[in-house]
């Protein structure tokens, strides 16, 4: 009796939770799922030349499709950087950026001129670590990507020093390290950037051919152009000379266009280094910023102190420079980029450009007693813009010259005038008059974000 | 990995063999239980009997069924059954409403019995638990719960509405007044500093998914997620499990709480139809008090006056170019409309004890308070089977549940705007109904013209399968599947764009596809021994939920017409795509005792796997430990406190688990860019690389005192819990210059949740011609960040504080008004004479419930009912208050005219100032950084009022007709000064609704 029931329990019984176990057991798997459609793993990435290459040029891509940074927009340095230096006036005040009443939890600053370019720079800390392990491409490929690499990082700690002073200088992609590093000296981060640059230069393809022709990516000859900036910064004046001299004598390659509206077009000789538009339906984001929509009065205008610094004749007024109205009050508009919007491309955002590398040689030279040189050098510029030639008073009117003539020249460019007032020391006795200006305000807030997430990341005094 | 993979399967296998050890030790161990199989195993007997209440009249649907065995078999419509039983085993009668009865069977055939009418009837009222179900009295583990009696009172489009005021521990906060929206809720506090706090919801066993799935509308409907899918009529009842004797079957998911829906089900008793019908009307229940015209216009001229700037046509069009008489109201313009609601709801139901059907169709709509046609509708198809073969050995039961909801609204939630506008703004609309444009001033009929419209599709099947192998062991199936699909269309009609602009009409188009499945084979095995009753579950579970999204930017259509068609637009672009995977598996027993009626001893664990984790984070344990003492049932309190009609102590820990983070999270990844750089599509860094990351883990302890008195009139649950939650898996906020703002990992911070809940029912008036029921609930709940070893070096250093609450905020501490200059003064802390983060952040505030609960009460006189429900929060919350600093040009509340003016003015409101020098610099300091933005948003509400009459019918078809009005939310006192103290800021709040409706029963 006992054992039949028994019997009928394990009959019926042992099928079953064998099923059981068997579905369970075999099925540990089952939580490998396939793989995500939207990415790709890092390893895979750079196990790949092609998608090695498709990282750089996703950076490219990223700045010049940004809204902020380099990509030319609102937030862009050349806007916000522009409307601090006094050389343009929001339409739309108030504005911070131009007010000085920037506070370290603006978006604009930790989105756009802070994280921006620290994600370029942690994609190029990757790509650099992988180079490293990279057993399968060809020397020459690693060192063109090894060398792209280290100039957009130079390219980045250059702006961000010249921006908000001593910051966290990452070399690795860490983030344990990098998210509990202090700020680090300019000067250290300044030497770096020499490091990096020599590298590119050393390491970079020596002409465009293999971008199509086109100046959209960066060659010896741009990171020379930009080491030569680099050594004005650091008041390096003979290295600065003799960088901006090799770039200028690449004859053929480089020239100054004689129409200045040819200046920013996607084949202007002029340019060194171009970001080429990636958006649909859009050229340069700068044209799309200054030039206003039908009449309104959305962007930002050139600065009463800016128009009338030009001599009158200054073929640049007319060419790079003009006018809307809305009916209430007329204003005056960057117009080195003609093209609000098109699908046509026909401008290209320029970043580096010969005419700053002869303003660059210039000043090397005036500060090193090459007075002649240096004047020659303003007077080409000059002279395009059909002006007449300077004569040779003092040295100091020499320099105060030549920093008019980057004023001038360089205008609703990258920040240019803002940069040069504060690494000339200009900066008090120009922006002095200003509503809320101190000395502190030559640097921009750390974004708040940085510091309460690093203690060890201290604020700009002044914020 | 394949050697975990083995290690793996060898702690499954011992698992098991443990399970089994114990399942066939109680059917062969023990002598005298293999001798009682033997014995009665085949003298089965056939036992009859009718079952009446104590007036004599037959009840139809009471439960018969074997103790210790979850089958049986209900009477039918004279209240007779017939069963088979062995004897020796005893039969229970239970019905609802009725006091339960046990009957030992030895040889009697024909029993009849009567049930006594029971007050409260703990036994009868069974809640289910997820994977099994217990009653009321013989609970282990904290389950709270409302049916769809509770529910019906109150005229919601959403069941979680319903919810709120009703039980303790759950906090439910609604998020906005717009049709289809969201609720924010949270089951006894938050468990996690930054990964999921949102329940586990289930509807009739398929795991649902609760996270918004809105691609485009979230400017007018941020958070609504796909409950709101579910017509409150459609569901039997809400069980929310809460602590870890409760939750721990539900492993990783259970962290939060679990939310189980169980839908209406057929009934027994022959075919019913029922077909009820309500018209509602809704508004905005309060207004804040704005600046009129001329204080806005004395404001605007102060302001100017203390800048010394002129006003002229660019810098103030409001002074100068406006008109200077105009007062609009805009709360009345923009929001002042009432919203109509409609609801039918019909079913037909019916079966007999064998096979039960149900089949309801359900239709709502709902206008909007906004100006022009917007609204919402749904319908919904809901049909269940239910058969049980008549030895109850089979039992199936499959349900599909079909429901389609278009939601047409503004771009945008123009409360703002209502609020803001200035009072003497230009025309917004011509004659003809086209639209003017300023650059000074937003036009809200640019967002009410610019349509979103969204198509909501909800398809949910289950069937559930069982068959008892053996007396006892059953096995059973559960499979599930629901399949989500939203589609989106948000437009800009070329009406709304300035013609003096070159923007280009265009649409978006969003769709998101959710599919999931679940499969779950279980075997149960229920046994009774004289006075022990075991009762074993062993199951898996299998689940994968994919979601897919997908949305489409076209730009520059021809005519507006052709907005909603894409393939019109001149140019065409896949703005966004995401595409994942979730795959689940797990093992889960319980192991339930139950001795003498009085001891319960309740056991259950799962071993989980889930994708989310990295390849050797998948697996982890959870489990829990529940006991219970029904100390009414020994003699010594019988026999000298016999007031105290039932008594329980139970008690419960265990761990749950949390894995409420994204999928693939674990990956170091590159994704495509959106833009190709020369033709050279790129990559962009998508995540970091992830050292391994793990499950969270939630550690519950609850002790709980059940008591119930004078024949349980009174009764009273009081429960006292303490979770603590660690390994917290959060994105740790990292410095920007990492190139990341987050990465996730596991935090060594341990979060307590402590809290205490009281719910009181009582049972004030019974019997005679008038009833009166009342129930008061309340939950003190408290968050506390125990401990963060390192909090000061990491990222969180300025967010949180070991000991504080997980809530607070850390602000610059606002002192007042400076009657001197007239500004906002701060707190500097540090005394460096400048007022800036992190240092002078040292003003705390605690973003969170003090306490809240309801108090409901439910009257009825003959044909009259009467239920009332009232809901209380303590809380601070954020200050009413508006981004630009008075003086700007937008309207304020009007008690911004408490201002300072002349030196030596002690005020409130600092001086007016339209620019930002130091007074517009002070106001968004205060406005941003500072604590000036909290204050207490405590609240009392008039939640509902249900009042009903049913009557009399003469005649045979129909067999019921119920009239009746309901109201929701209805009166609030409060202190706060804005729209409304729960969803509080500039967002539209939760409606008051009046809504009339008939109930014809046939």
């Amino acid at each position: 009796m006992k054992n039949i029931v028994q019997k009928i329990y394990f009959q019926k019984l042992t099928p079953v939770v064998f099923g059981i176990l068997l579905i369970t057991v075999g099925c540990e798997n089952f939580t490998e799922t396939e793989l995500p459609r939207t990415e790709m793993s890092t390893e895979s990435v750079f196990t790949d030349e092609k998608s090695t290459e498709a990282v750089i040029s996703g950076i490219y891509s990223r700045m010049i499709s940004s809204l902020g940074f380099a990509g030319g927009y609102f937030y862009s340095i050349t806007n916000q950087a522009g409307l601090s230096s006094g050389e343009l006036m929001s339409l739309r005040p108030p504005n911070a950026f131009q007010d000085f009443t920037l506070t370290s939890d603006d978006t604009s600053i930790s989105n756009y001129l802070w994280n921006e370019p620290y994600s370029y720079i942690y994609t190029v800390n990757n790509v650099l670590e992988a180079v490293e392990n990279d057993n399968h491409s060809t020397a020459e490929n690693r060192n063109r990507i090894s060398g792209e690499a280290h100039f957009i990082r130079a390219f980045c700690y250059f702006y961000l020093i010249n921006m908000f002073g001593d910051v966290p200088l990452h070399l690795t992609t860490d983030y344990q390290k990098n998210s509990t590093a202090s700020r680090t000296d300019t000067k250290v981060i300044y030497d770096q950037i020499i490091k990096d640059l020599l590298i590119a230069v050393a390491y970079l393809p020596e002409d465009y051919t293999i971008y199509g022709g086109e100046r959209i990516r960066p060659t010896t000859a741009v990171a020379k152009a930009f080491l030569s900036r680099v050594y004005l910064y650091t008041e390096n004046w003979n290295e600065a000379e003799r960088l901006a001299d090799e770039v200028i004598r690449m004859d053929g390659i480089y020239a100054l266009t004689e129409d200045l509206n040819q200046v920013f077009l996607k084949d202007s000789k002029e340019a060194i280094w171009q970001l080429k538009p990636v958006r649909s339906g859009l050229n340069t984001f700068e044209g799309f910023w200054f030039i206003p929509p039908g009449n309104f009065a959305v962007s930002a205008e050139i600065s009463d102190e800016l128009l009338m610094a030009f001599e009158s004749g200054d073929k640049r007024v007319d060419d790079w420079i003009n006018t809307a109205d809305n009916g209430q009050f007329s204003w005056s508009y960057p117009y080195k980029y003609k093209i609000r919007s098109g699908a046509i491309v026909s401008e290209y955002s320029v970043v580096i450009r010969l005419a700053e590398l002869l303003l660059i040689r210039a000043e090397a030279r005036a500060q090193t007693g090459k007075f002649q040189e240096s004047l020659s050098d303003v007077n080409i510029i000059r002279d395009r813009a059909g002006l007449s030639a300077l004569e040779f008073s003092t040295s100091e009117a020499l320099l105060q010259d030549i920093y008019k003539e980057r004023e001038l020249e360089l205008f609703a460019e990258w920040g240019h005038r803002w940069f040069d007032l504060k690494r000339t020391g200009r900066a008090e006795e120009v922006l002095g008059s200003r509503p809320n200006w101190n000395e502190s305000r030559q640097l921009y807030p750390i974004p708040l974000d940085e510091i309460t997430r690093n203690s060890n990341i201290s604020q700009n005094p002044g914020y | 990995m394949q050697k975990n993979c083995v290690k793996r399967e060898r702690v499954l296998f011992i698992c098991i063999i443990l399970a089994l050890s114990i399942y066939s030790k109680a059917l062969f161990g023990a002598d005298h239980t293999t001798e009682l199989i033997n014995s009665s195993f085949y003298q089965e007997l056939s036992i009859s009997g009718t079952v009446t209440s104590d007036a004599g009249i037959p009840i139809p649907g009471v439960t018969v069924k074997i103790s210790g065995y979850s089958k049986g078999t209900l009477t039918d419509q004279d209240g007779s059954y017939t069963i088979t039983v062995q004897s020796g085993e005893s039969l229970e009668y239970a019905y609802l409403g009725f006091q339960s009865q046990i009957i030992k069977i030895i040889d009697q055939t024909l029993v009849n019995v009567q049930l006594k009418e029971s007050v409260t009837d703990l036994d009868a009222v069974t809640v289910n638990a997820g994977y099994y179900k217990v009653s009321e009295r013989e609970r282990t583990g904290n389950i709270s719960s409302i049916t769809s009696r509770e529910i019906e009172k109150q005229p919601v489009s959403n069941a979680l509405q319903a919810l709120q005021g009703r039980l303790p521990g759950i906090n439910i906060t609604q998020n906005t007044g717009v049709p289809g929206g969201g609720y924010l809720v949270n089951i006894r506090g938050l468990n996690s500093i930054s990964s999921g706090n949102d329940p586990f919801y289930i509807i009739d066993g398929v795991p649902f998914i609760s996270e918004s799935i809105i691609l485009l509308g979230n400017e007018v409907i941020s958070g609504a997620n796909p409950l709101s899918t579910i017509h409150p009529d459609d569901i039997e009842s809400i069980e929310v499990l809460k602590d870890a004797d409760a939750t721990a079957i539900y492993g990783s998911r259970g962290a939060n709480g679990v939310i189980l829906i169980t839908t209406k089900k057929g009934r027994t008793d022959g075919v019913h139809f029922e077909v009820r019908s309500m018209t509602g009307i809704g508004n905005v229940p309060r207004k804040v008090s704005l600046l009129t015209t001329s204080q806005y216009i004395e404001m605007r001229r102060e302001a100017f006056e203390n800048d010394g700037v002129v006003p002229d046509g660019i810098n103030a069009p409001d002074l100068t170019l406006w008109d200077q008489e105009k007062d609009i109201d805009w709360q009345e313009k923009l929001l002042g409309g009432n919203a109509y609601t409609h609801d039918i709801r019909t079913s037909i139901s019916g079966g007999n004890k064998n096979s039960q059907f149900s089949v309801r169709g359900n239709y709502y709509d709902e206008s909007t308070v906004y100006p022009g046609e917007k609204g919402y509708d749904r319908w919904s198809v809901n049909s269940a089977i239910n058969h049980r073969s008549d030895d109850n050995r089979f039992q199936f039961s499959a349900s599909s549940l079909f429901s389609r909801e278009t939601n047409t609204l503004p771009y945008i939630d123009v409360t703002r705007e209502a609020l803001t506008l200035p009072p003497n703004a230009p025309d917004f609309l011509n004659e003809d109904g086209t639209l003017n444009f300023y650059t000074d001033v937003s036009n809200p009929f640019v967002y009410l013209k610019q349509p979103y419209k969204s198509i909501t599709k909800n398809l949910l099947l289950n069937s559930q399968v069982s068959y008892e192998l053996l007396p006892g062991l059953s096995l059973k199936t559960g499979i599930g599947y629901n399949l989500l699909n939203r589609d989106e269309i948000q437009s800009r009609p070329g009406s709304t764009i300035d013609p003096s602009s070159t923007t280009q009409p265009s649409s978006r188009f969003g769709k998101v596809t959710s599919e999931s499945w679940i499969f779950e084979p279980q075997l149960q095995f229920v046994k009774e021994f004289q006075s022990l009753r075991l009762d074993l579950l062993l199951g898996s579970t299998f689940q994968e939920r994919t979601n897919e999204l997908q949305e489409l930017q076209a730009t520059g259509f021809s005519n507006d017409h052709f907005l909603n068609n894409p393939s019109a637009a001149a140019e065409l672009s896949i703005s966004n795509y995401d595409h994942n995977q979730y795959r689940y598996t797990a093992l889960f027993g319980r192991i339930n005792f139950k001795w003498r009626d009085r001891y319960l001893l309740n056991i259950t664990g799962r071993r989980d796997g889930s994708s989310r984790f990295g390849p050797d984070k998948q697996f982890a344990n959870f489990g829990a430990v529940g006991m219970a003492w029904i100390f009414s049932k020994e003699s010594f309190l019988n026999e000298n406190l016999d007031f105290i009609s039932f008594g329980k102590l139970r008690g419960s820990f265990g761990v749950t688990g949390n894995d409420q983070i994204g999928d693939y999270e674990y990956l170091d990844s590159y994704s495509p860019t959106t833009y190709a750089y020369n033709g050279i599509s790129g990559l962009y860094p998508s995540r970091l690389f992830n050292p391994v990351y793990g499950w969270e883990r939630n550690r519950k302890l609850e002790v709980a005192l059940e008591l119930g008195f004078l024949e349980d009139r009174i009764l009273l649950n009081s429960a006292y819990y303490r979770n603590r939650s660690d390994n917290q898996l959060v994105g740790i906020p990292l410095p920007g210059s990492t190139g990341f703002s987050t990465i996730r990992a596991n935090l060594p911070a341990e979060i307590e949740n402590t809290g205490l809940e009281f719910d009181l029912k009582v049972t004030l008036l019974h019997g005679g011609k008038f009833y009166w029921n009342s129930g008061f609930n309340i939950s003190f709940p408290k968050t506390e960040l125990l401990k963060y070893p390192g909090l000061e070096s990491s990222s969180f250093a300025n967010i949180y504080e070991e000991g504080q609450s997980l809530y607070i905020k850390r602000k610059i501490h606002l002192t007042g008004v400076n009657p001197e200059t007239g500004v906002y003064d701060f707190e500097d802390v540090d005394g460096d004479g400048m007022i800036f983060a992190p240092n002078d952040l040292q003003s705390i505030y605690e973003l969170s419930q003090d306490y809240y609960g309801g108090f409901a009460n439910s009257f009825q006189w003959g044909n009259w009912n009467l239920d009332l429900l009232f809901q209380f929060v303590k809380q601070t919350g954020v200050k009413y208050a508006h981004y630009l600093a008075p003086g700007f040009l937008y309207n304020q509340p009007s008690f911004v005219l408490d201002r300072w003016q002349h030196s030596g003015d002690v005020t409130e409101v600092q001086r007016f100032t339209q620019s930002y020098t130091d007074a517009g610099y002070a106001y968004s300091t205060a406005q941003v950084q500072s604590d000036y933005i909290y204050e207490d948003a405590s609240f009392i509400r008039w939640k509902n009022v249900n009042l009903s009459y049913r009557l009399s019918v003469k005649g045979a078809k129909i067999s019921d007709i119920r009239l009746y009005f309901q109201g929701q939310n209805l009166l609030t006192i409060t202190k706060y000064k804005g729209l409304d103290p729960e969803n509080q800021g500039f967002r539209l709040p939760p409606l008051r609704r009046f809504v009339f409706g008939i109930e014809i029963k046939i």
